[in-house]
């Protein structure tokens, strides 16, 4: 999308996950299963994140993997990813 | 990935971006944007100007009538794929939108701009064409009504003017116990559909029968040969597979390093059969 | 502290996870400009005439460069040097920065704009007009080496820049063939890929006229090769006046390895214009540019006694290098694939044939595997094909050829027939171990009820063997490497006690700057935190060779550890000094040195202050603490496992669905066990992509038809299932810590077994070779041949 079409909408980034220095449940969930290796999907996978736990708080493995079909990650396999938003999901909903 | 510069007008009011369309020849709409920002960044396109209408209010939403539901033409993937009366009463509607892409594309892309761009692999058409819906269509000079089955007519090409918009789309709800449904077969890469196939069936023997395929001919098309095969019979999987055995007969099917002709054909035949069998 | 072995969280993600990661292209240096590369739209093509007039009055643009500009700068070198069977050396022709005369590839450079801004830059551009005269192109390797075929070089004959045999006599294999029980024969082309690391390859070059000083930030895996070869071969700079900086890379797989044209042109052109120069590949540019991997033409021929065992593998491969030699081309597929053919069995002959051809299409260089998956492919294949044809189980066909147990320590080594010389395995066991966890029997069984009801289920097998670890100097320079490939480590122990390891391994996901801290922090018996892993920065890492083939830990784990070594060894000198002990005396353990058999003892972090306060010191000592080691290594190391995929094909449209994926890997040793299993299964993703989604497709002009993510297929998420991981250790008998390598495994053993499970499943149609990928249309096509659906 064009910046210009934001204009007026809240965005948050990955900047802005981590409050006070702890970091978000999903980011933690990333940290805790490896679900990352070089880093520069990352960003990208811990937002879809964000907005697949936002629609679905429980999600299945299937329903993860679907909700992941937009987001390209050459290192990981997508297992790890998955296992950080089954962890995160977990996280969120006991807290 | 830079598009070439261009002017970016974001009006308040469709009227207001209808004065700016007229004005301005060389101008794009942009509503999610999903496919002309692409073709800009790969300077394919390189418009003057983009006026963005996405978040234009009043075109924006779903409205359920008597007779029929009102979907804006601003209105996202996502809110359609989730609207509970569509999903009650006319399943095709939000398995096409559920199906389109990815989330990404589904939470920004709107069933306007994806069928004013009428790429022959998208998903909308097959649904439109079964479900029998009606364009609106606003300019300077007014408004004007189109079938979907007159607007999409050919490979990007459609029957929208330089400077109209759609503003909404209007799907007449069906006799009570119509059941729908919408199957693809998705291209790998693109998730685009290589066959999708969409159909409304009701009444037993079969009184009223849709069946509609986008992705196998360079246009969508409704299929005269499978409905006719099955109108005023009583579904099983006999009936519909013989029905299905004729899907996109004689019509000119598209090739490509996806998928070729001969291929697409034999999905379309099966895809028919799947999206029928389900509404059993 | 027990660190070893233990899934530690890494220490690096923190950054990444919070968007404070420093890739090349968030660099932004004062005065940058941004430079945009002119490339061929043609195949082949002469260059008539370039004209930059128009381009040069746009606005914001600070210089154009055409190939006539660049007519005195030498092209990016070929690093490896195969001369053909004859003795005659190798074709090696000139890979200019930008070309000149003619273009050999879509995507081919032909002139460079700077500018202002990323806008000014793209727009200034479309500007230049390139005139050509487009010439017939060539595209595949077999074609290529055909008479009267389109040269590539004009230079080359039969764009043939070398043949190659190794292994068995040829006349020897050729006799075992004919008079054997059983021959397997498949003829396959092992498709081209594209490595699409998700972060666009970057450089900056930064030259600094006060001090004549030029810095290089570039998406590399090996920053320290980058700076030898853009010094000595390109552009004649004393290297102690080129700093190359590697920060965040993300992802390489091979494709940025290489010295890439563009590296030399940012540093070239920031000379001329004495201001900082930064290119970044659009995606586009990715697809055309970044080396691609894989692309040969393989016939292959297995031989069989009355019993099942294999007697004789015969090979011939023509192997795509593209429009010109890339840094390490020639080596793919020579020396990292025919001395793989002999796999992890006992053939007594093994002979391989290969011919290198030019073509109109990008380089192929290592992609993730390079040369051993084409191997294992080639091999791995045929295994399941012969179990077919012999009515034999794969497993079973696999154990009656297994080479036999050994360890490297009691047992020697294994001699294979095509050069190498295994270091340790055990074959058997991980196959067992594999059967095992799978559940083999039951597994049978279910595909035998799946069949009853008239589904099509198929279960594949492949038992590789890789060599990693690349290697020992001296004998990759035998073979034609033109650099050394050891590894050097400093550890540089801080008064304070804590620790600086600078390291010539380059992390760009791996997970050095945990797996590193790791081993220093065990053997030091200090606390992880207190261990900064440092590498990417010719400045500050000493040298380097950078991180390919498997080889960080293996080579680079083996310098630290030298390094370790001698630390302690120096730090009891100092212990017992300051415990009026004798040196003989003094162990190290647990962070402390001790008098043996005492309770006296003295910290690690009170030895490193005295090291660097020396007022009571041993006579003669150096103060500091602080040691380098270069790590050359006897051998490769021999990673191997067995991997087992389970696959369904809808038989209406032929869409294969993974089921489950099982990989049993014996890597050696295991530093960090989350790591490598992370390591696995992003290997195994890209594996099971070239068996079914993913293949770079030329037409006869050599255009790239689908070079952009709507039509190259990526693996997503849904398309892949949670793999199923385990593991056997052999160490490793040469190295200190018994390691092997996991980089590549993945890639290596995944691919065939995908392919293998498509052939059992549709085996009820006859013997198929399913062509890669393997797309619906194709299995649809073989299922619709045989009267089905």
């Amino acid at each position: 999308m064009l910046a210009a079409q934001a204009d007026g909408a809240e965005i948050i980034t990955i900047e802005g996950m981590a409050q006070k220095g702890s970091l978000h449940p999903i980011q933690e969930g990333f940290r805790e299963m490896h679900g990352l290796q070089c880093g520069f999907c990352t960003p990208g996978m811990v937002m879809t994140a964000a907005d697949l736990l936002a629609t679905n708080s429980s999600p299945s493995e299937a329903e993860i993997r679907h909700g992941l079909e937009g987001n390209f990650c050459r290192c990981t396999g997508y297992h790890n990813i998955v296992k950080s938003i089954q962890y995160a999901a977990d996280k969120m909903q006991s807290s | 990935m830079i598009p070439s510069q261009v002017n970016f007008h974001k009006p308040n009011s469709l009227s207001e971006a209808l004065d700016l369309l007229s004005g301005n020849q060389d101008a794009k709409l942009l509503a999610g944007g999903h496919s002309l920002i692409p073709l800009m960044k790969l300077r394919l396109n390189e418009p003057d100007s983009v006026i963005s209408i996405g978040n234009l209010a009043e075109l924006r939403g779903i409205s359920d009538s008597d007779g029929s539901f009102k979907i804006g033409a601003g209105t996202t993937h996502s809110e359609i794929a989730m609207h509970q009366g569509l999903r009650q009463v006319l399943p095709v509607i939000t398995q096409a939108a559920a199906s389109i892409g990815d989330i990404q594309v589904r939470n920004f892309g709107t069933i306007g701009g994806s069928i004013a761009h009428a790429d022959p692999a998208a998903d909308w058409p097959g649904a439109l064409l079964a479900s029998g819906a009606t364009l609106d269509l606003a300019s300077q000079s007014g408004q004007r009504k189109v079938a979907a089955s007159d607007f999409f007519q050919g490979f990007f090409s459609t029957a929208l003017n330089g400077d109209e918009i759609i503003t909404a789309i209007i799907i007449p709800k069906p006799p009570a116990g119509t059941r729908s449904g919408y199957l693809k077969f998705a291209q790998p890469a693109s998730r685009f559909a290589i066959v999708g196939c969409a159909a409304l069936v009701s009444g037993d023997p079969i009184a009223e029968i849709a069946v509609a395929f986008n992705g196998v001919s360079d246009t969508p098309f409704r299929d005269a040969g499978v409905e006719g095969a099955l109108k005023g019979k009583t579904l099983s999987e006999e009936v519909i597979a013989k029905a299905a055995s004729m899907a996109a007969d004689g019509r000119d099917i598209l090739s490509d390093h996806h998928a070729s002709s001969a291929y697409r054909h034999h999905l379309a035949r099966i895809y028919a059969k799947r999206t029928l069998n389900s509404l059993m | 502290m027990g660190l070893i072995g233990s899934s530690v969280k890494r220490v690096e993600d923190k950054r990444f996870l919070t968007g404070k990661g420093k890739y090349t292209d968030d660099i932004v240096l004062p005065g940058q400009t941004i430079a945009r590369i002119i490339r061929s739209p043609h195949a082949h093509a002469k260059i008539i005439s370039v004209d930059t007039a128009a381009a040069e009055s746009a606005d914001g643009v600070i210089a154009i460069f055409t190939g006539k500009d660049l007519a005195g700068v030498n092209g990016v070198p070929c690093g490896w040097q195969v001369n053909f069977k004859n003795g005659d050396t190798m074709k090696e022709p000139a890979h200019p920065l930008l070309v000149a005369d003619k273009v050999r590839h879509v995507g081919d450079g032909v002139a460079i704009v700077i500018a202002e801004s990323y806008a000014q830059a793209k727009d200034a551009a479309e500007k230049i007009k390139v005139d050509y005269e487009v010439l017939d192109a060539v595209i595949d390797p077999r074609k290529a080496a055909d008479d009267g075929a389109p040269l590539v070089h004009d230079d080359v004959p039969n764009n043939t820049a070398f043949d190659w045999q190794l292994g068995s006599d040829a006349g020897e294999v050729d006799e075992a063939i004919r008079s054997a029980h059983h021959v397997t024969t498949l003829e396959f082309s092992n498709q081209r890929l594209i490595p699409n690391a998700i972060e666009p390859r970057s450089a900056i070059g930064h030259y600094e006229e006060a001090s004549d000083k030029f810095t290089l930030y570039t998406s590399s895996q090996n920053p320290h090769l980058i700076r030898l070869l853009l010094c000595a071969f390109v552009l004649g700079i004393p290297e102690h006046k080129v700093r190359v900086i590697s920060p965040d890379v993300g992802g390489g797989f091979g494709s940025k390895i290489f010295h890439y044209t563009e590296e030399a042109l940012v540093i070239w052109c920031s000379r001329e214009i004495n201001r900082p120069v930064k290119w970044t590949a659009e995606r586009s540019e990715s697809f055309l540019t970044d080396a691609h991997g894989r692309d040969h033409i393989s016939k292959a021929e297995l031989a069989f006694d009355a019993d099942g065992k294999m007697t004789a593998l015969r090979v011939k491969t023509y192997a795509n290098l593209g429009g010109y030699l890339s840094t390490f081309g020639p080596a793919v597929p020579t020396y990292l694939y025919g001395t793989l053919l002999q796999g992890l069995y006992t053939t007594p002959l093994v002979n391989v044939d290969v011919t290198a051809t030019f073509t109109h299409t990008t380089p192929v260089d290592a992609y993730r595997g390079a040369g051993r998956p084409e191997a294992t492919y080639l091999l791995e294949r045929l295994m399941d094909t012969a179990a077919l044809e012999l009515g034999i189980d794969p497993a079973e066909l696999r154990f009656k050829n297994f080479i036999p147990a050994f360890d490297g320590v009691e047992q020697a080594g294994y001699q294979t027939q095509v050069a190498l010389q295994y270091d340790s395995g055990d074959y058997q066991r991980i196959l067992k171990k594999a059967l095992d966890k799978i559940g083999y029997d039951q597994l049978r069984a279910e595909q035998k009820a799946a069949r009853d009801s008239g589904k099509l289920m198929g279960i594949g097998f492949s038992t590789y063997i890789e060599a990693c670890g690349i290697a020992p100097s001296a004998v990759v320079g035998a073979l034609g490497a033109r650099a050394g490939l050891f590894e050097v480590a400093q550890v540089r122990v801080q008064p304070t006690g804590k620790v600086s390891v600078y390291t010539g391994a380059h992390s760009h996901g791996q997970g050095h700057e945990t797996t590193f801290a790791q081993i220093v922090a065990d053997r030091f018996g200090i606390a992880l935190e207190d261990v900064e892993v440092v590498h990417g920065d010719s400045e500050s890492v000493a040298f380097g060779m950078g991180t390919y083939g498997s080889r960080s830990l293996a080579v680079g784990g083996s310098a630290i550890i030298k390094s370790i070594e001698k630390v302690i060894e120096k730090g009891t000198k100092i212990a017992a000094h300051k415990l009026e002990a004798a040196e003989a005396d003094i162990e190290f353990a647990d962070g402390k040195w001790s008098v043996k058999g005492t309770d006296k003892s003295v910290g690690f972090g009170d030895v490193s202050l005295t090291a660097y306060v020396p007022h009571d010191y041993p006579e003669g000592l150096e103060p500091g603490l602080d040691f380098s080691s270069f790590y050359d290594p006897a051998n490769f190391t021999y990673p191997f496992g067995a991997h087992i995929a389970v696959v369904e094909i809808d038989k209406e449209t032929g869409k294969v669905t993974l089921k489950r994926y099982l990989a049993v890997d014996d890597v050696g040793n295991v530093i960090n066990p989350m790591i490598v299993d992370g390591q696995v299964h992003g290997g195994v993703a890209q594996g099971i992509g070239q068996a079914l989604l993913e293949a770079a497709i030329y037409d006869e002009s050599g255009q790239l038809i689908n070079g952009t993510y709507m039509d190259y297929t990526m693996p997503r998420a849904d398309d892949l299932v949670s793999f199923e991981t385990d593991r056997t250790t052999t160490p490793c008998p040469h190295n200190p810590l018994g390691v092997k390598g996991a980089g590549e495994t993945g890639t290596i053993g995944s691919t065939p077994a995908v392919v293998n499970a498509v052939m059992d499943a549709l085996s009820a149609y006859g013997i198929w070779d399913p062509p890669m990928p393997v797309t619906s249309e194709k299995v649809w096509e073989r299922i619709h041949s045989n009267g089905q659906s």
